[in-house]
């Protein structure tokens, strides 16, 4: 039987090799199209790439820019190769007949000022040449410290660094301008000399050549008279490759100040979001590997654009099947599912739902009871039902409020023990109330007076200066990672050393006076001060991203920062909460990290994105909305067991991705399962982990918190940082050892007034006893096969208590528990 | 004796066998094959470029002979005596398969090169070198460098630069070759057989030889001794895989410090050329060594950042100034145990030689600072745009020399009479003498 499901699978394979090869002539194209269809070429350096688009019948665009055929109907001013690349010859205009089938198409050109040699430029060509072969990465050259002791600035972002680097040190090492191609900048790439980075191209190359010109024209530095003010890419974002037909070349045009144009298809940085659907090359020619979503981040000098794929492939025996959509949620997830041929999964049982649902919202198991109050609910809707029980409990508030916490960084290491307590309860409460996001924000953000009458201004003492306040702020309310840019502009993201100091500025003029009380500060803003860039040692003004520079009156710029950021025209705000929401549900956001917003990081579902936002914001930002939307989607509520035809989706959500419970609700869910809940310090006695304020409180010299072991090993973060990669999600040998023989799992089970021994003692029957057991840890009854098992076990076994206390400790090992699943 | 600390009438029979052989790849094939003269020069231009130091791929050295037999991962040499059928090195030379075929990505050697490395595996892959652990390029036989062009295309950056005998002969770095010039900028004389560039000319105190330290970036630098007055070749004190920034004999003339691509420094004996110490200490390319009048202390500077101050007759380091916070380029001592350093940071330090604590900044600015020298009572210190003399003991600043944002690379003077000569990265020679600025000699033949 699996050999010869494995035999189809194979014939399914060969037959879509032998498809690939041939497969654009299978397909009828109506009509062709060449972008550009009227160009000119000036200057004997520049190049032109030509796309050429078939359309089929059905409406459908496939790239034949490889397979079409190219025929220069005016003589002698350019010549044509079968990639569609443009080399000019000579002065002139004429016509480029593009020919496909009986298909065919024009594009006008002319050309100018091919005759006289053009000077290879500093800016234009040598620096981007340095960046797209990889010299000028980050990981290479361009790391702050250089390499090998030649240093470049990174991907060209500091002309005046790579001016000295290339032609100044060391008396002009690198350049050898008697003979060029022996200078070191040639040698060493095409590795005619040792060369640690290897080989970056070959003499051949249009890199070498471009590189040898500029040596042999004496390696000029001049400045240009223009810059470049944009790139515009083809085919633009949003285009659907179908397997076989599964390659796209593109273009990319520059602009610049004084009106020109230029292609710099080969002379662009490319880079696929995700490897694994795509690969693209020097030449800007992509190639599908697998169905799925990728962005190509296209960068040329300090401009980037990052237009989005979509591969799609026939799947043998697809058939879209669906249940009907509990809400938008699900319609667009479905939408992106059928695209890309993959099944939702099936709806998950009630007891798996149950679990689920109770860790999600207020992060503990379900009791016995509440699982037989469940269970006996006879209404359709009881889903519904329980959502709304459990959103309008206590923990739930106290769950959720934790994970602002780790987010704002409440720790009494920054702002004390009472700081700390103000500070959750605040957020607690604003959970509790369902307080409007945009509210909750301006709270936060605009904080003035008595840190202990406004504990949302508790925030700018974790966040105690202004690099640390505003890269809070932007990290946790726009999703943005601007760190880098306080040194060097960003290096994969369009961010600049200007941004960050334009958003800074936003947050210079706030102080933070000290008063005669520990833990207090009173927030106040002056009304002058001025942030300086730098590196220009120029004043930076007031700049949000799209927006741009703003103007503000309110001398307290943040005011005009927060009225941006709440706005409802600022589609990241809103973007931003939901997609840290549906992350908290999901273990993984649409767009992944959920607090890594980049062009070059786009959401693994876009409509579903825009969807949730729109509906946050016309609901007024009720967060409570959009949990309650996304618990209540077919999407949420699918079985996390995979199918055939979703097994190797892992990022549109056919189906639910199991995840192991985070260190406070694990340490819970220990305590509750064997009834030995644990005690922390410095907060009531029934305080669970998953409402604890602070991992560091630290009373009475006694141990902190996150000093617990267990909850450190399986990653509780320091709130050191806003991000969310703090807490770790690593699996590690330590939590195997904690689990397997650590102290926390040995006291619970051998406490003698655990539930276990108390049950034995009052006499409850021992298959009663690890039924119970099941439903506390699995939310479920043991089946028949189970229970047979673990009564084997005990009865083979002289100390039955022993053997009760093995069982409880084989079931707490079993992923089922350990995992929401 | 090894091959390179050789005599003129060594270095000279030396020419004459490399005259006859090149490379030795038309020998016929009964010869006995030399490992130094014949297979080294193959392996280290076709190979050691992956299989180094700094890039080994698969881990597999071939730089020093000892790497080269030594095992490879199979737990097999690669190199297996008189069975070149049975031996790595050549199958891989010959492999049917591209992409196990060596070199990779490239056309294979041409087939008398092949032939060369079979033959000698064949004969039994006999090391006929000195040590087997010494870099291949240094086995190599003595290079006869390429003759310099005629013309130059174009000017190259002044990156040595000496004035000598009463008649203020200019001795400039060229490609391959010294050019000198008289003060008028007209070219005298020219001393070929160089490496590419060279980094220092050192006339010896009693005027009658000179040292030159040059190499080729990122493949080889040596030192070589040449007559000042005929400008015949006399000697080649050391060579390595890299480009040797300066060399200087001690004052009483007894003694050469060479600084090396590896941070370390080695003294050699004048008249032997037999290594006498080597210096450790510095992380990273030493870029220039001076000696103290006493013939005995040494100062150092260096890529690392770091300047030192070695006893060569112990061979330790005294001191170490860690002040400076870019690549140190230059050192000159001054009174007392006052030195001072200049540096990529911008700074011009004084700082003393027994403690290595800092007296004070002369100059702290936003430029690279890139020479200093001093001469008598002053010192000249060289930047970017321009270079400025300052007065020993008061560090007042007494001239200036504009340049026009052209880097001035290095300064150099002769004693008597008075006469300063400026080289340029443009490679002009602006010649002082007292106040007086003669017109910009271009230094391009």
């Amino acid at each position: 039987m699996m050999r010869i499901k494995f035999l189809a699978r194979f014939i399914g394979a060969m037959s879509l090799m032998i498809g690939s090869t041939s497969a654009a002539d299978l397909v009828e194209i109506q009509t062709i199209d060449v972008y550009p269809n009227q160009y000119t070429i000036e200057g004997s350096r520049e190049r032109l790439q030509l796309v050429v688009t078939g359309t089929t019948a059905a409406g459908v665009p496939i790239d034949l820019t490889s397979q079409a055929t190219y025929q220069v109907i005016t003589p002698g001013f350019v010549s044509v190769d079968s990639g569609g690349r443009v080399v000019p010859t000579g002065d002139g205009q004429g016509v480029i007949q593009v020919s496909y089938g009986k298909r065919t198409a024009e594009v006008q050109l002319s050309t100018k000022r091919i005759e006289i040699p053009q000077a290879v430029s500093f800016d234009f060509h040598a620096l981007p040449v340095l960046a797209q072969t990889g010299c000028s990465g980050g990981s290479c050259h361009g790391s702050p410290n250089g390499k090998a002791g030649f240093r470049l600035s990174l991907f060209g972002s500091d002309r005046e660094l790579d001016r000295v680097s290339l032609t100044r040190t060391l008396y002009g090492r690198r350049i050898n301008s008697i003979e060029p191609e022996k200078s070191l900048l040639l040698m060493k790439p095409v590795t005619a000399v040792a060369h640690q980075g290897g080989k970056r191209f070959d003499q051949s190359d249009l890199q070498y050549q471009l590189l040898h010109d500029w040596i042999e024209q004496g390696a000029k530095t001049d400045q240009e008279e223009t810059e470049c003010v944009g790139i515009e890419i083809f085919p633009t974002t949003g285009r659907i490759l179908t397997f076989p037909h599964a390659t796209q070349q593109l273009s990319v045009v520059a602009n610049f100040a004084d009106g020109s144009r230029r292609d710099v298809t080969h002379l662009a940085k490319y880079e696929a979001s995700d490897p694994k659907i795509v690969d693209v090359n020097r030449a800007g020619l992509v190639r599908g590997i697998d169905r799925g979503e990728s962005a190509i981040i296209v960068r040329y000098l300090h401009h980037i654009e990052a237009p989005l794929l979509t591969l799609v492939r026939n799947i043998d025996g697809f058939v879209w099947t669906a249940p009907s959509a509990a809400n938008y949620v699900d319609q667009h997830v479905y939408d992106k599912l059928k695209q890309l041929q993959y099944l939702p999964g099936e709806r998950s049982d009630e007891s798996t739902f149950l679990r689920r649902v109770y860790l999600d919202t207020i992060g503990s198991l379900p009791t016995d009871e509440e699982i037989t109050l469940y269970m006996a609910d006879q209404r359709d809707n009881r889903r519904q039902h329980l959502v709304e029980r459990l959103l309008g409990r206590p923990e739930y508030a106290k769950f959720w409020a934790q994970k602002w916490g780790d987010l704002l960084r409440v720790s009494t290491k920054l702002i004390g023990n009472s700081g700390v307590h103000k500070f959750s309860r605040w957020l607690e409460s604003s959970v509790a109330s369902n307080t409007p996001y945009d509210q909750f924000a301006r709270d936060i953000l605009l904080a003035k007076g008595s840190t202990r009458q406004q504990p949302a201004g508790n925030f700018f003492r974790s966040a105690g200066d202004t690099s640390d306040a505003m890269e809070t702020a932007t990290q946790v309310f726009l999703g943005t990672r601007i760190q880098c840019a306080k040194c060097h502009n960003h290096p994969f993201e369009r961010w600049t050393q200007s941004n960050y100091y334009g958003l800074s500025s936003f947050f210079d003029r706030l102080q933070r006076s000290k008063t005669h009380r520990k833990d207090e500060a009173l927030l106040w803003s002056k009304t002058t001060g001025e942030v300086i860039h730098p590196a220009t040692g120029k004043i930076t003004k007031p700049w949000v991203p799209v927006a741009g520079e703003i103007e503000t009156n309110d001398p307290d710029r943040r005011v005009a920062f927060t009225n941006w950021l709440t706005s409802p025209d600022n589609p990241l705000f809103a973007k931003i909460e939901v997609n840290r929401i549906w992350a908290q549900l999901h273990g993984r956001g649409i767009v992944e990290p959920f607090d890594d917003f980049r062009d070059s990081n786009p959401p693994a579902n876009g409509p579903l994105l825009d969807a949730l936002a729109k509906d946050f914001v016309d609901s007024g930002y009720d967060r409570r909305q959009i949990i309650r939307t996304i618990l209540l989607s077919n999407t949420y509520q699918a079985t996390s067991e995979a199918s055939d035809f979703n097994a190797s989706d892992l990022k549109y959500f056919s189906h639910y991705s199991p995840r192991m419970l985070t260190a406070e609700q694990l340490i819970d869910a220990l305590g509750e399962v064997t009834g030995k809940p644990k005690q922390f310090f410095g907060v009531p006695k029934t305080t669970k982990a998953t409402w604890i304020p602070a991992p560091d409180l630290k009373p009475h010299d006694r141990g902190k918190i996150g000093s617990i072991e267990f909850l450190k090993v399986f990653g509780q973060p320091e709130r050191q940082s806003a991000c969310e990669c703090e807490r770790a999600k690593d699996v590690s040998l330590g939590q195997a050892l904690e689990l397997l023989n650590g102290k926390t799992v040995h006291d619970m089970l051998t406490a003698k007034d655990n539930l276990l021994h108390r049950s034995l003692a009052d006499g409850v029957e021992v298959p009663e006893v690890i039924n119970q057991l099941y439903r506390r840890a699995l939310t479920r009854d043991a089946t028949k096969e189970e229970l047979e098992v673990h009564l084997r076990y005990i009865e083979s076994h002289a100390e039955m208590p022993k053997a009760m206390e093995d069982t409880y400790w084989a079931i707490m090992n079993r992923n089922e528990f350990l995992f929401q699943h | 004796m090894n091959f390179f600390r050789c005599t003129l009438t060594v270095a000279f029979c030396a020419f004459l066998k490399l005259v006859s052989s090149a490379y030795g790849n038309d020998l016929p094939p009964s010869q006995t094959i030399s490992f130094s003269a014949q297979v080294a020069p193959v392996l280290q231009s076709r190979c050691v470029a992956c299989h180094g130091e700094k890039l080994a791929e698969s881990d597999y050295r071939m730089d020093t002979f000892a790497a080269l037999v030594a095992k490879t991962s199979d737990d097999q040499p690669a190199v297996l005596e008189n069975e070149p059928e049975s031996s790595e090195l050549y199958q891989r030379l010959i492999h049917q398969d591209e992409d196990l075929r060596m070199p990779a990505e490239s056309a294979p050697l041409p087939a008398q090169e092949i032939e060369l490395i079979r033959s000698w595996i064949e004969q039994g892959a006999d090391f006929d070198g000195d040590s087997r652990d010494r870099l291949l390029t240094d086995l190599l036989p003595m290079l006869d460098h390429p003759a310099a062009p005629t013309k130059y295309r174009a000017s190259i950056p002044i990156s040595a630069l000496a004035v000598i005998g009463d008649e203020n002969r200019i001795y400039a770095g060229g490609y391959h070759e010294i050019t000198v010039w008289n003060t008028a900028g007209e070219l005298v004389s020219r001393i070929g057989n160089q490496g590419q560039r060279t980094y220092s000319i050192a006339p010896h105190p009693a005027g009658i030889s000179l040292l030159a330290a040059s190499g080729t970036p990122g493949i080889m630098g040596e030192v070589r001794i040449f007559d000042v007055v005929s400008g015949k070749l006399q000697a080649v004190v050391t060579r390595t895989n890299e480009a040797i920034l300066d060399a200087q004999y001690s004052p009483d003339g007894k003694q050469i410090a060479v600084a090396l691509p590896n941070g370390s420094i080695e003294i050699y004996n004048t008249n032997t050329l037999n290594k006498v110490v080597t210096l450790l200490g510095h992380s990273d390319q030493v870029t220039s060594v001076r000696w103290h009048t006493d013939s005995n202390r040494l100062g150092t500077t260096s890529r690392d950042n770091a300047a030192k101050i070695y006893d060569v007759k112990t061979g330790r380091s005294i001191t170490t100034f860690a002040g400076h916070t870019a690549c140190v380029n230059c050192l000159a001592f001054l009174d007392g145990n006052d030195v001072i350093t200049v540096s990529d940071d911008g700074k011009a330090t004084i700082w003393s030689s027994v403690d290595g604590r800092k007296n004070r900044d002369v100059i702290s600015g936003p430029l690279p600072l890139l020479d200093v020298a001093r001469f008598d009572r002053h010192y000249w210190i060289t930047s970017t745009t321009d270079a400025q003399q300052y007065e020993i003991g008061s560090h007042r600043r007494i001239a200036q020399l504009q340049s026009q944002g052209v880097w001035v690379t290095t300064v150099a003077r002769n004693r008597v009479p008075d006469l300063r000569v400026f080289g340029l990265h443009s490679g002009e020679l602006i010649v002082r003498q007292g106040d007086q600025e003669m017109p910009r000699i271009l230094a391009r033949p």
